[in-house]
């Protein structure tokens, strides 16, 4: 996602070594995606979900289909 | 850090590799277990592509990077493919991270991201900063 678009950022972060960061986002399971800091995803999913529930309630340029 | 045998088959999958990646790492001297490993590892890597770069930083030291890359944590790696830094990946790349790390150098170099045309046209749409973390374990 982060190749395609300018726009995203994408990091892998190694739970283990950052507690306090598993407290931060409630990461109980892996592997959990948290996207600007309130959608979150678990486990892993097919690409189309994942991308759907990723960008949920991003700004787009079109609006959405009523 | 690599056997003989697992050294083949990295070599192997960076050959996929067509421009070159530079690893941006910053680690901290103290109290960061995963920061020795994570070099030694990386420096293995540039051993086994030539297009494998790496570029160490001081996540104390050299604050001014640390700061323009956003890295707060060590160890950070940030790939960059000389247009954008736009993959990360903090903690030790071990386990299961070192084959995300693998495939993320050559996703970088190559620039193809092998996602569909429909998750294409989302993420051509999109308006706002995403900013993804995902978090997983080595094993």
């Amino acid at each position: 996602m982060a190749l395609e678009s300018p726009l995203v950022s994408a990091a892998a972060i190694s739970a283990v070594d950052f507690p306090d960061l598993i407290r931060q986002y409630r990461v109980t399971g892996v592997p959990k995606t948290v996207v600007n800091s309130r959608n979150e995803l678990l486990g892993a999913l097919p690409e189309d979900s994942f991308i759907i529930q990723a960008l949920r309630d991003m700004k787009t340029t079109t609006p959405p289909a009523s | 850090m690599l056997s003989a045998h697992d050294r083949q088959h990295v070599a192997t999958q960076l050959a996929d590799m067509t421009a070159p990646v530079t690893a941006f790492v910053y680690t901290q001297t103290f109290g960061c277990e995963p920061c020795g490993n994570t070099i030694r590892l990386l420096k293995e890597l540039t051993e086994l592509s030539p297009l494998v770069h790496l570029v160490e930083h001081n996540l104390v030291l050299d604050k001014d990077a640390a700061a323009a890359d956003g890295v707060e944590r060590a160890p950070t790696i940030v790939l960059s493919n000389g247009s954008h830094r736009r993959v990360r990946f903090e903690g030790g790349p071990f386990g299961y991270e070192f084959a995300s790390l693998l495939q993320a150098l050559v996703l970088v170099s190559t620039g193809e991201s092998g996602l569909n045309a429909t998750s294409r046209a989302r993420l051509a749409e999109l308006d706002e900063p995403v900013s993804i973390q995902v978090f997983s374990t080595p094993t």
